[in-house]
């Protein structure tokens, strides 16, 4: 199993991306194994003409569960997720090509913890930043 | 921020905290979950290669507290136009009818596992308002706190509603 370490981590290192494009039934599963009830991400009509939607909006948990899934992937067994922020700032609707994406911008080491902060989003295609996030990510150390 | 915005009976609901809700995690939940996701790690549906991780063990993916009392205590029928529930604990009163946004800050602890206990405790952690290029845009910051049947932190999130 690959290995990643503290210390190859550099401020720049760009994540592996994950793409996901999600679907009507995607959205509807999801919803049901959360049992969100929340009619805008079932009901296109509602979504559009209660909430001015383009379409079935993608459910905030999923979304972060995207970028949860591009970090835990390239983690692998080197590491673990301690903290991840997001926030929705436009709309995410069945179809579209989604790309989760990051970077590390800083590290830091205290006695029992080695910490890598860590840019993360997700965009559309064509760039524009749907999903801006940060997320705090502890590995292993070489040294101890 | 325009506190004068926000009723009283709104600014009553800060600090408010629901009863706690237990739920019993199954491998057949997180199965499910992952799928859901579209995540397809074998660390949560296989025992054997999980065994060999670090997790000595399945684990659920770490956002699967999403599935744990998130509107858990809402029935099937009796619900609002938009589908979500009438008269919880913690509805704060707004002037709103409309869903805008939204955001999250998770903290993580221990691994939630199957056959785990989590119990979820909710409170309203602040209401406020900011003036939008629409009109006002209301703020709800829920905190969720999920911990498991050894009182171990399994994830603490708070969530902001945006809302107008």
């Amino acid at each position: 199993m690959r290995e990643l370490k503290f210390e190859d981590m550099e401020v720049g290192y760009e994540i592996p991306p994950l793409a996901r494009t999600p679907s009507n039934l995607q959205l509807f599963m999801f919803s049901a194994v959360t049992w969100n009830c929340h009619r805008i991400h079932f009901d296109a009509d509602f979504a559009r003409e209660h909430d001015k939607l383009p379409d079935v909006l993608a459910q905030r948990p999923l979304l972060g569960s995207f970028l949860c899934q591009m970090l835990t992937d390239w983690l692998g067994d080197s590491g673990r997720i301690a903290r991840l922020q997001w926030s929705n700032r436009g709309p995410a609707v069945p179809g579209d090509r989604l790309t989760c994406k990051g970077r590390v911008v800083g590290k830091s080491r205290t006695a029992d913890r080695a910490t890598v902060q860590c840019e993360v989003w997700i965009e559309k295609d064509g760039g524009e930043i749907i999903v801006p996030g940060k997320a705090e990510v502890v590995l292993t150390c070489r040294q101890t | 921020m325009t506190d004068a915005s926000i009723s009283g009976a709104a600014q009553d609901m800060i600090g408010k905290q629901a009863a706690p809700q237990t739920c019993e995690v199954t491998r057949t939940a997180i199965r499910r979950f992952a799928r859901a996701v579209g995540d397809d790690n074998r660390l949560y549906i296989d025992e054997v290669y999980a065994a060999g991780t670090q997790w000595k063990g399945t684990v659920a993916p770490p956002t699967f507290f999403f599935t744990l009392g998130y509107y858990d205590d809402s029935p099937g029928t009796g619900l609002r136009e938009d589908g979500r529930p009438i008269g919880t604990e913690l509805d704060v009163p707004l002037p709103v009818s409309q869903t805008v946004g939204g955001a999250s800050d998770v903290e993580f602890g221990e691994p939630v596992r199957p056959g785990d206990v989590i119990t979820t405790s909710k409170r309203v952690a602040d209401v406020y308002c900011k003036e939008g290029k629409s009109g006002l845009l209301y703020f709800t910051v829920i905190e969720t706190t999920f911990t498991n049947q050894n009182g171990e932190l399994v994830a603490r999130e708070r969530a902001t509603f945006i809302e107008r």
